[in-house]
């Protein structure tokens, strides 16, 4: 499942879907559109995390190459090892668990990964002796999926940013020595900025890290348990131009909050921000694509109010004729200011976080003032959520109806700091529960029609999958306005 | 497993985050931070063992941890070379932590008992 969702990673929030209205294969061409690859199989841009990998492992001497799942035969004579990353293994990372829970389907991804993995070549190459590691950022789904962990004989599994182990695990593997079953990566083996290496070939989209870790400390999150680390500036660039010569025509600044770069605490610092984007938008040009990964509201709120950062690097940097948005992904979770004090203290900072569902909606505004389209996520069943914070929830929406923005309802998994917490699943909606999705929706698809009759995939080219979301969306929308139906008639009974 | 990296030899059969407090000792002892866990499955299904190893995980973020699982002996170590072993066990499974003890001694290995009182 190899793919760069057009040129659009909001894209990807659809591949976590089962397919709904659409036929599978129509599914996976409007959401996971197959990558171009050479005649090896070697794809022109792969996930960043595997670039990593890839290079250290080139750096080292190994001759280590991404391939394209679909191309894995023509490597059989030659692999030794097999080594696999996944976004979401098996289907229960979010929010493809949600889609899950409320469906009752079985995800694509799961269904693709299970598919590669019974393939021929694959239990070939494993009868012929080659050791298979797992890892990526749902190497934990594999912990819940021993007959799998087994049946396919996957030799180990790395739980964790690899950097600086990987090696040693794959000379082990060479040598045909014991390799542990699962490592966990702890915080004094995370690679320092010095470590971690330049990317050899394009990325999904151009993503480059600008930042590792997070200072905000939510306990829901995995990112935070990591140290923090700034990548300089020369080496950001220097994988720009990785990705521009491997035709990868734009990038995505990677950071769980781009705003922070260098920044004071939790206070942006506008020098280096300002700065970054000089160097990287004068080297892709007005017409490249541009795209932050994360910013947190707070320290967009801040940059705005205090040195009008946001409208600078917008108006001044940023939009051109070609560029009229850019897109980004960002937290709400809650709008219970009690529930937010418990489960994420430090997100509102600078602010006091009792001023949670305010600092939201002024983010809101200076997105929608300055042509920053987010994809904001809501996280239901926090483990002592409440119904009043969810009617808290419910509200904030509401008062987010009026700016442009996509906001994607999860269900809590239990990562981070909360990862001995309880799955959220669908037998434990609330009527509150309910109440949330549906105005969620409600707002997001309102949203999604706007955005694509003005902005979204506009280039002729994009004129099928425009069509295929255009009826998806209606669709979508039909089937809210029964549920909602359904409820009103429930309500009066 | 890697450099510096402890060996342990874990019989799971405790509450996991008194299994966790003793990893966590262990670590804070030999002043390491990466522990290899052989985790004793005496021919149990793998999946009881696994969500051990997950509720362990689950606790930690500080320590390097790389699980091994092994059967009913110490053998997979015979190839890693060490010459010192801790082994962490409740008080209940005394009997066959002591069978252990006399393998791994025979191997001409150091051990380290960490006894868990109860479970």
């Amino acid at each position: 499942m190899m793919s760069n969702h057009h040129g659009r990673e909001f894209l990807g929030f659809v591949a976590t879907a089962p397919p709904i209205f659409l036929p599978e294969t129509l599914w996976m061409y409007v959401a996971s559109p197959k990558v171009k690859v050479d005649n090896e199989g070697r794809p022109r841009e792969a996930p960043y995390g595997m670039r990593k990998i890839e290079a250290i492992l080139n750096e080292k001497g190994f001759k280590a190459s991404i391939i394209d799942p679909d191309h894995l035969q023509k490597h059989l004579d030659s692999m030794k090892i097999l080594m696999l990353s996944h976004h979401d293994y098996f289907g229960y990372g979010p929010p493809t668990s949600e889609w899950w829970s409320l469906t009752g389907k079985e995800p694509l991804n799961r269904r693709s990964f299970i598919k590669l993995m019974s393939k021929p070549e694959i239990r070939v190459a494993k009868r012929r002796g080659v050791k298979i590691i797992a890892g990526g950022p749902a190497a934990w789904q594999w912990l819940y999926e021993v007959k799998k962990f087994v049946e396919w004989g996957i030799d180990t599994v790395v739980d964790g940013e690899a950097e600086k182990i990987i090696v040693d695990l794959v000379e082990k593997a060479l040598n045909n020595e014991p390799l542990p079953k699962y490592v966990y990566v702890g915080v004094d083996d995370v690679p320092s900025v010095d470590e971690i290496p330049i990317i050899r070939g394009g990325s999904v989209n151009g993503l480059v890290e600008i930042m590792r870790g997070c200072p905000r400390g939510c306990k829901f999150c995995s990112v935070t348990l990591k140290p923090l680390r700034f990548i300089p500036l020369e080496r950001i660039v220097k994988e720009i131009q990785v990705n521009l010569s491997a035709g990868v025509k734009g990038t995505i600044l990677h950071s769980e909050d781009v705003l922070l770069y260098f920044a004071d605490g939790v206070r942006p610092r506008p020098e280096p921000v300002v700065r970054l984007h000089e160097e990287v938008l004068k080297l892709i040009g007005d017409n490249g694509s541009f795209a932050w990964s994360h910013v947190s509201l707070s320290a967009l709120k801040y940059a705005e109010e205090n040195y009008g950062l946001i409208s600078k690097l917008m108006h001044e940097y940023i939009l051109t004729e070609s560029r009229r948005f850019i897109g980004v992904e960002v937290g709400i979770e809650t709008g219970s200011p009690r529930l937010a004090q418990e489960i994420m203290r430090a997100k509102s900072l600078p602010y006091p976080i009792e001023e949670w569902p305010s600092i939201v909606e002024d983010a809101f505004k200076i997105m929608h003032e300055n042509s920053i389209i987010p994809a904001a996520t809501v996280i239901l069943g926090f483990p002592g959520e409440t119904s009043d914070d969810v009617v808290k929830t419910i509200e904030l929406v509401d008062r987010l109806k009026n700016y442009r923005s996509l906001i994607v309802p999860m269900f809590f998994v239990p990562m981070g700091a909360l990862k001995k917490g309880d799955w959220f699943i669908r037998e434990h909606l609330k009527r509150e529960h309910v109440e949330a999705l549906l105005k969620i929706y409600n707002h997001s698809i309102y949203w999604a029609e706007d955005i694509m009759n003005k902005y979204y995939l506009k280039s002729p080219t994009n004129l099928p999958v425009r069509i295929l979301l255009k009826l998806f969306m209606r669709y979508a929308r039909r089937q809210i306005s029964k549920y909602i139906e359904k409820i009103e008639e429930y309500n009066r009974q | 497993m890697l450099d510096g990296s402890v060996p342990v030899l874990l019989i799971p059969e405790a509450d996991p985050s008194r299994l966790y407090d003793a990893l966590l000792k262990i670590s804070m002892k030999e002043r390491t931070r990466r522990l290899t866990i052989y985790v004793w499955m005496a021919g149990d299904n793998a999946e009881r063992h696994v969500e051990k190893v997950r509720s362990i995980i689950s606790l930690n973020h500080m320590l390097t941890l790389s699980f091994f699982f092994i059967p009913s002996n110490y053998e997979v170590s015979r190839k890693q070379n060490h010459n010192r072993v801790y082994i962490v066990f409740p008080e209940t499974h005394k009997e066959i932590a002591l069978s252990l003890v006399n393998q791994l001694s025979e191997m001409k290995i150091e051990v380290i008992e960490v006894m868990i009182p109860g479970l």
